[in-house]
């Protein structure tokens, strides 16, 4: 066993030491920037589940507009646990995320019989009428106002988490586990049948796959994952508001994932973080900043149709001429 | 040639190093910092941007008289803004920014879905922010204030003006949008109504995304109103509804919390809109004073074809509220600042000497009330016909149990 | 007893009949032919029988049972594997993997285990490859594993779909189109392959348009027009009929130029 693990290590060395390189910064990282920027870090972890789960359902070939609601579920959920009902965040965490799976498991019933374009715009409708059930039950939603005093995650007593570093080391925490269990997913058997379906859905029936079954599972799953992203952001911003769950955000969701691309794991993780980087980068320039936004979006968009992830396929034929030039064989 | 290219570089570099520096200098010279955390891109935009153009008109006239004079120190005051567009997470980033980098003294906000991420912030720094929404007040909201827009408050004033001016109107109808702004909107008009012996035919709320009023209208006309008050509807419902109210040939008495008129006049005519009753005048209006009428000009001025709204004055008017508490507290440190506007008696508002309101309905007396001018539109502009006074109207007990009484039947949270 | 069997089946799409009333029965170890006109509703039946459309009337009996109205996946379940006209396949998956996922059906781990990748799991892996691999050599590209679907040769391509069908193991194989665009030499290839899975202990039903091919390879053939079937039988059997003859080219030559 310990002789596998080792040769696991050292026939993927440059992989685990990227990552360990990876690790190391995301560690430090809080230590080496403003307070308010640890902000954006913790805004930025969540935005990544967020991205990460909505890749996991586009990969059986349907976009849903439901996603940043499903959030909104998480959110609500942990709200009610935690503020209304006194359940511990531990608890609460995985809970809440259930709960956006249940929903997700209710709604994704008539959602998977739709495609393409059909799946687009019921699946907004159905987010939609999430947003609407919020603002209209003030018991126990709270209506527009939301829900206020979620309390902070407890933990050894020592540790305060309402402080920012704390938090984002929670963040960073689970947002790693989030993301390993759904790179396991999608390195599965699993994962491969959700791209055969993307790939051909008659052909995946005509297989013996059950498409809707498959599809149901991804919207179940992602929106599980969408849900405790929701849980991260209500008991950072401790208070949950139905304006927080809107269309700009599933905008912004789009957008990360359009420029990052979804064909890879890593793409719309690229997408969210460069962008959130550009935008605090740009944030001096106020009124000009979503025209200029808007134009790197599109330049990017026409010179990497597929997103930031088409980067790699340029690069490497370039890498490979270096390589060549230096005298060695080029990689494949 | 690459030289040259690294010198130009490198001197720029300096420059700009040089340049910076002296910013530093400037601003190491007294300056009070006060945070600008509103929408400035999206949709809400709207509700953020033209403040800015109030804002900057004042902090260049304090600052080219030569800053603020604060106890035996002189102030130059820089606004520093942050986009939150609207959003409640980018919005707590943006108050901590400013609070913790730019050590902001107090901040101006729009309130609403940003309010409640940021408060418990904003309360343990002990910040004031200042909204232009008084239903944002709240008893765990300590340093949250309303010194400008009385909406929707002032919504009891504009009732009892059409009453007193129009005795012969007997039937109102109330329509505004689905959410918060409207439904409250809705009822404090109706109290309003009811408590000056209007009967209130039809008070109802619409959906956020409707685009077909005729149906709407319809119903309201058949209950034969003499006026109609469109509550708090956002400008594009406003047209729609005069558009059709027009066409299915009604006329009478139209009010509400604000006017856009562009948007309404592009789709019936001036006639329709005359008489028209709301609360917030154009600044060269001459009942108001010089200042008000050097800032119109001075407005004007910047901005010639922008249109005027609230929106271009609130901040700006949070602005004069919080330099007053300042002089005041002869210290710009926020607590300061804070208990020195709530131990005053009288705290000057642009409309005039303002007192602390909003214990009984919001759980905390920070709400700024003034008296309020009362408007009527004549040949397209609106011009005050009426100064009214919230407090005098609370006097009288009955009027005040038909206001919570309403404000139950609305499920709106009361604290009396 | 027979292995397939249409009763009175039919389809109508609006008022179009796309197939009127057919009666068809396919006896185990046959390779049956389906013959007719463009529009005559060949592929129709094919989507009723294997459950992608529903149909209007009538009903379809697999080894017994009624699979009118079973879904496609459960349909492959119980045997009947089908292919599509033109090349349908994983395009962005390579030979090997295209016949892996298509061996979804005999992987029999459950999702938990798949996700958690237990030893189990790895070792039906392991299996499923080999499988995968033994029937790329079959079907005569074993050289070709490791290419993209998308970029194999247009011969390949349909050799490729062929052996997804067979991957999920069936009784029975409806092949739509197994020869179209090829050249005379992948054709023969082909044919020579339907013949071979036979041998293998499947019954083939195939729809085509090279008659040649049809006439060499089919024990039987069923020609419809119209949604309606006008002959059945052996090849002789099928040419000689006067309405084939007049089905395909208004009666003035033959069919079958054997």
């Amino acid at each position: 066993m310990i002789r596998r693990i080792l040769v696991y290590i050292v026939d993927n060395f440059r992989w685990i030491g990227w990552l360990m390189i990876l690790g190391a910064v995301l560690i430090v990282l809080p230590y080496m920037v403003r307070t308010y920027q640890v902000e954006v870090l913790i805004l930025l972890l969540i935005d990544i589940i967020l991205v990460v789960s909505f890749r996991l359902i586009t990969t059986t070939g349907g976009w849903s507009l439901a996603h940043v609601p499903m959030m909104g579920c998480g959110a609500y959920a942990t709200a009610l646990l935690t503020a209304g009902l006194g359940v511990p965040f531990w608890i609460s965490l995985p809970l809440s995320g259930l709960a956006a799976a249940v929903m997700a498991f209710i709604l994704s019933y008539p959602l998977a019989r739709t495609t393409g374009f059909a799946f687009f715009v019921a699946s907004f409708a159905a987010g939609d009428s999430l947003r609407l059930c919020w603002t209209r039950f003030k018991t126990p939603f709270g209506g527009h106002k939301g829900l206020t005093n979620i309390p902070v995650p407890e933990f050894f007593s020592s540790v305060d988490l309402s402080a920012p570093i704390p938090y984002y080391y929670l963040a960073l925490v689970i947002t790693a586990l989030c993301l390993l269990i759904m790179f396991r997913l999608d390195r599965s058997r699993i994962g491969h049948t959700f791209k055969a379906i993307s790939m051909n859905a008659d052909l995946s029936r005509s297989l013996g796959i059950n498409v809707t079954f498959y599809k149901m599972l991804a919207f179940t799953i992602g929106s599980f994952f969408a849900g405790v992203a929701g849980v991260l952001l209500a008991h950072r911003l401790w208070a949950v508001v139905p304006a927080q769950f809107g269309f700009v955000t599933t905008l912004y969701l789009l957008v990360w994932v359009v420029f990052g691309g979804t064909r890879t794991f890593h793409g719309p993780i690229l997408g969210v973080v460069v962008l959130t980087f550009l935008s605090e980068l740009l944030k001096p320039l106020f009124e000009w900043v979503p025209m200029i936004f808007g134009t790197i979006i599109i330049l990017t968009l026409i010179f990497f149709p597929e997103g930031l992830e088409g980067l790699g396929h340029r690069f490497t034929p370039w890498l490979d001429r270096q390589r060549f030039a230096a005298g060695d064989e080029p990689r494949h | 040639m690459t030289r040259k290219v690294w010198m130009g570089l490198a001197l720029l570099a300096v420059f700009s190093l040089f340049s910076l520096g002296l910013q530093e200098a400037w601003a190491a010279e007294e300056t009070v910092k006060i945070g600008y955390c509103a929408p400035l891109s999206g949709p809400a935009a709207a509700w953020g941007l033209p403040g800015l153009e109030g804002t900057s008109i004042w902090v260049d006239k304090v600052n080219a008289a030569g800053g603020l004079k604060v106890g035996d120190k002189t102030y130059k005051i820089e606004i520093v803004k942050y986009d939150d567009e609207g959003d409640g997470a980018k919005a707590l980033v943006g108050v901590k920014k400013l609070v913790l980098e730019d050590k902001v003294v107090a901040i101006l906000m729009l309130g609403g879905a940003t309010t409640p991420p940021t408060q418990p912030f904003l309360s343990k720094e002990k910040i004031m922010c200042f909204v232009l929404i008084a239903s944002d007040i709240a008893p765990d909201r300590p340093y949250l204030m309303d010194v400008t827009d009385n909406f929707p408050a002032y919504h009891l004033l504009h009732t009892e003006y059409i009453a007193d001016a129009h005795p012969k109107a007997k039937k109102a109808a109330i329509i505004s949008q689905d959410d918060e702004i409207g439904l409250a909107a809705i009822a404090w008009s109706e109290a309003g109504f009811k408590a000056a012996g209007i009967d209130v035919v039809y008070s109802k709320a619409f959906g956020v995304s409707t685009t077909d009023f005729a149906p709407i209208i319809t119903a309201v006309l058949e209950k034969k109103p003499d006026i109609i008050s469109m509550g708090a509807s956002y400008p594009e419902f406003q047209a729609l509804i005069c558009e059709q109210a027009y066409t299915q040939g009604w006329r009478g008495i139209i009010t509400s919390a604000c006017w856009d008129f562009g948007a309404i006049l592009a789709k019936v005519p001036k006639e329709f809109m005359e008489g028209a009753v709301s609360g917030f005048p154009d600044f060269d209006d001459p009942k108001l004073t010089k200042d008000h009428h050097d800032f119109w000009a001075e407005w004007k001025k910047r901005y010639p074809d922008h249109s005027f709204s609230e929106i271009v004055w609130e901040y700006m008017g949070a602005l004069d509220v919080w330099a007053y508490g300042a002089q005041k507290a002869g210290s710009v440190k926020s607590e300061d600042v804070f208990k020195a506007l709530k131990a005053a008696d009288t705290v000057p508002h642009s409309f005039g000497p303002g007192k602390w309101f909003g214990k009984e309905t919001f759980g905390n007396d920070n709400l700024l009330v003034p008296t309020w001018p009362i408007t009527e539109i004549h040949g397209g502009k609106p011009a005050i016909v009426a100064y009214k006074n919230l407090f005098d109207w609370l006097k009288d007990a009955k009027k005040k149990q038909i206001l919570f009484d309403t404000l139950k039947a609305w499920n709106i949270k009361t604290y009396q | 007893m027979a292995l397939l069997q249409l009763k009175n089946l039919g389809k109508d799409f609006g008022r179009l009949v796309a197939v009127n009333r057919i009666d068809l029965t396919v006896e185990p170890g046959e390779i049956r032919g389906l013959i007719g006109p463009n529009g005559s509703g060949k592929t129709t039946i094919f989507n009723l029988i294997t459950g992608f459309i529903p149909p209007s009337r009538g009903s379809v009996f697999f080894q017994g049972e009624d699979i009118t109205d079973l879904p496609p996946h459960a349909v492959a379940r119980r045997g009947l594997a089908r292919t599509f006209q033109l090349t349908t396949l994983f395009k962005e998956m390579t030979a090997l993997e295209n016949v892996v996922m298509a061996c979804h059906l005999h992987l029999r781990v459950g999702l938990w285990r798949q996700f958690w990748r237990t030893a189990r799991t790895r070792r039906r892996e392991k299996a499923v490859e080999f499988r995968a691999m033994e029937l790329l050599e079959f079907m005569g590209m074993a050289e070709r594993a490791n290419e993209l679907a998308g970029e194999l040769p247009h011969g390949h391509q349909c050799a490729l779909g062929i052996s997804n069908a067979l991957a999920t193991n069936p009784k029975m194989i409806l092949l739509d189109e197994p020869v179209g665009g090829m050249n005379p030499t992948e054709t023969a290839q082909t044919m020579d392959r339907i013949r071979r899975l036979r041998d293998l202990g499947i019954t083939v039903l195939l729809v085509e348009h090279d008659m040649k091919a049809v006439m060499s390879t089919c024990d039987r053939i069923t020609c419809i027009n119209f949604g309606n079937k006008i002959a059945e039988g052996t090849a002789r059997d099928v040419c000689s009929s006067q309405d084939v003859i007049e089905a395909y080219l208004g009666g003035t030559s033959g069919v079958c130029s054997l």
